[in-house]
């Protein structure tokens, strides 16, 4: 088969046919900060700079995607949340903007995303990333899913007592940034992304049980996958999805991300027909792993998943920067040998 | 003797907490003092027996109990013990003390948080030093209410990287043999050999293994039974790669 490139290699295996091989979509964020040598906040406050280090990466690794990332609690920050930048790691929040009174976010009025600099920095990003790779290489503009956002706003333990105890309201906080999700993602997609990817790791198993979902998440996330412009990818940071994945796929999304702990085979069986499945690569564990053991974890994924196309090889959550890119690039290589479709 | 009256509250109790009907929850509590019952009976067959059974249920049924869950029936747990302050105030026999919060630049509190009622349940004194604590105070804490167990908790790989640090301070003290360091959060789930790369004692995937675990430091100064074999393996694992400094 004539070698494909990596947005028809993407393309091919999402209408669950076999491209050229299984894609591989490497997630990487503190790597390219750690790389890149500028302090860290620097780095993550440049939609130039974090271009400039996924374009060097995907060029030097040779793997299936652009990421268009900044980081995840960006969209928190035009209502006033406030973010920690480390000096070893990815930002995150550090005070939720309605961490004194979540009622209050239910007054407010809802921010302009594009006079905020974060945000303006994530849509410089995705334009630069399609600058270079549009039309070759798949570019996922990623942002934070609708479960998750509000604990960004009012904080994880103030979000689920209010879904717990007050459940009327967490539905109009989620009404009222259903359409704050869809405008920045729409306007990722004109700046320059192919896909979607929300990453909403409290809407995964291991945060929610499937009531909740139901209630709360597939009505909201219905509507956005209708909504955005392009493909969406329902993401879960590492969290598991088995005992939800049919009503995620029910919300119309274009593929799934699994966790490590998933069982990839069994979901492959169920529902490979119906969504694309992305993972599972242990993204913590592997950095003590034997070059040995990469093989049988890539060969084992690609062995359960990649059959009839429909799967995309990629590790849970982003790698940690003490993952050498010499293991990458192991697992990349062995991912085009065992990965490689008759 | 428990009394049919006591059996049949229970009973009504662990399905309410089970289905996180809160409110109904509170009216059994409600309906249980009012009925005079002994309220330590309360605590003990009523709200403790209710976390014990869904931990039971936890391990029997569920490959995957949700932290959503975790938080329903610890928040109904945590509001019905404040009801039975009111009537038979604080004191209770506690069976040891444990200092529990998130790693300096730490700030993800819904795990604790959890975690604070269930160990309380259990009858542990927790001290709560909430987000961003610095190693000196987990030390400090121990040292000023001579506990048993330093309980950390980090939700970034980046943050884990100061756990190190309470160990080598335990170390300075020669506190070490005497209050065990335990580490939880999802660094650790995902990755089981960090609890040794973080020189911990022990690391628990929940707040139900925390539970287990704090009694078994407490009794055997190590964790003499893992809960499930997959586990053991694991944790076995873990402890010869560390030992072969990888």
């Amino acid at each position: 088969m004539t070698e494909m490139t990596p947005l028809e290699r993407v393309l091919t295996t999402t209408k669950h046919e076999t491209p050229d091989r299984v894609p591989i979509f490497i997630l990487l964020s503190t790597t390219c900060a750690k790389l890149s040598g500028f302090p860290y906040k620097e780095y993550y406050s440049s939609g130039k700079h974090i271009a400039k280090m996924q374009i060097q990466l995907q060029k030097k690794l040779d793997y299936d995607c652009l990421l268009g990332l900044t980081y995840l609690a960006q969209e928190a920050e035009p209502f006033g949340s406030n973010v920690i930048f480390y000096d070893d790691g990815d930002p995150n929040i550090h005070k939720p903007g309605f961490f004194d009174d979540p009622n209050k976010l239910l007054e407010v009025e809802m921010p302009d995303p594009f006079n905020d600099s974060a945000i303006k920095e994530s849509l410089i990003l995705q334009k630069t990333l399609a600058e270079y790779g549009k039309g070759k290489i798949p570019i996922l503009g990623v942002g934070t899913g609708i479960f998750s956002l509000p604990s960004l706003l009012i904080g994880t333990s103030k979000w689920y007592e209010m879904v717990l105890m007050e459940p009327d309201k967490s539905k109009s906080i989620i009404t009222l940034l259903k359409d704050y999700i869809i405008n920045l993602s729409n306007a990722k997609i004109e700046s320059g992304a192919d896909i979607i990817v929300l990453v909403d790791g409290l809407a995964s198993a291991s945060s929610i049980p499937p009531d909740i979902f139901e209630t709360f998440v597939k009505p909201a996330l219905t509507r956005i996958t209708k909504e955005i412009k392009a493909p969406v990818v329902f993401g879960t940071a590492g969290g598991e999805i088995q005992p939800l994945i049919q009503l995620v796929i029910e919300s119309g999304v274009l593929g799934i991300t699994l966790s490590f702990s998933d069982e990839l085979e069994t979901i492959k069986t169920e529902f490979g027909d119906k969504t694309v499945l992305l993972g599972n690569i242990n993204n913590l564990e592997i950095v003590d792993w034997p070059n040995s053991v990469i093989e049988k974890v890539v060969q084992n994924c690609i062995t359960e998943g990649a059959d009839r196309g429909g799967f995309i090889l990629m590790n849970q959550h982003t790698f940690p920067a003490a993952l050498p890119l010499e293991k990458i690039e192991h697992l990349i290589r062995k991912a085009k040998e065992f990965g490689t479709y008759q | 003797m428990v009394s049919t009256n006591l059996i049949k509250l229970y009973n009504q109790f662990v399905s309410y907490a089970t289905n996180r009907k809160y409110k109904d929850a509170m009216k059994i509590i409600d309906e249980a003092i009012n009925s005079k019952l002994d309220p330590k009976l309360i605590f003990t067959e009523i709200i403790s027996k209710t976390l014990n059974n869904i931990q039971d249920f936890a391990e029997e049924g569920y490959k995957t109990v949700s932290s959503f869950q975790v938080l329903a029936i610890s928040k109904i747990a945590e509001n019905a013990i404040k009801k039975l302050k009111n009537v038979m105030g604080d004191e209770r026999d506690e069976i040891g003390t444990i200092i529990l919060g998130n790693i300096q630049r730490d700030y993800h509190v819904l795990g604790p948080e959890i975690l604070r009622v269930f160990l309380e349940v259990a009858g542990w004194k927790v001290i709560y030093l909430g987000p961003d604590t610095a190693p000196k105070e987990f030390i400090r804490a121990a040292k000023e209410n001579e506990a048993d167990i330093i309980m950390v908790s980090s939700m970034m790989m980046n943050t884990a990287g100061g756990i190190p640090q309470v160990r080598a301070l335990l170390d300075r003290e020669k506190l070490s043999g005497k209050i065990k360091l335990m580490v939880g959060g999802a660094p650790f789930n995902f990755n089981l050999n960090l609890v040794k790369k973080v020189k911990a004692d022990a690391m628990a995937m929940d707040a139900y293994e925390a539970v287990e675990y704090a009694k078994q430091l407490k009794e055997f100064g190590k964790i003499v039974d893992y809960k499930t074999e997959k586990k053991k393996l694991q944790y076995q694992k873990a402890f010869r790669l560390f030992e072969m400094g990888g």
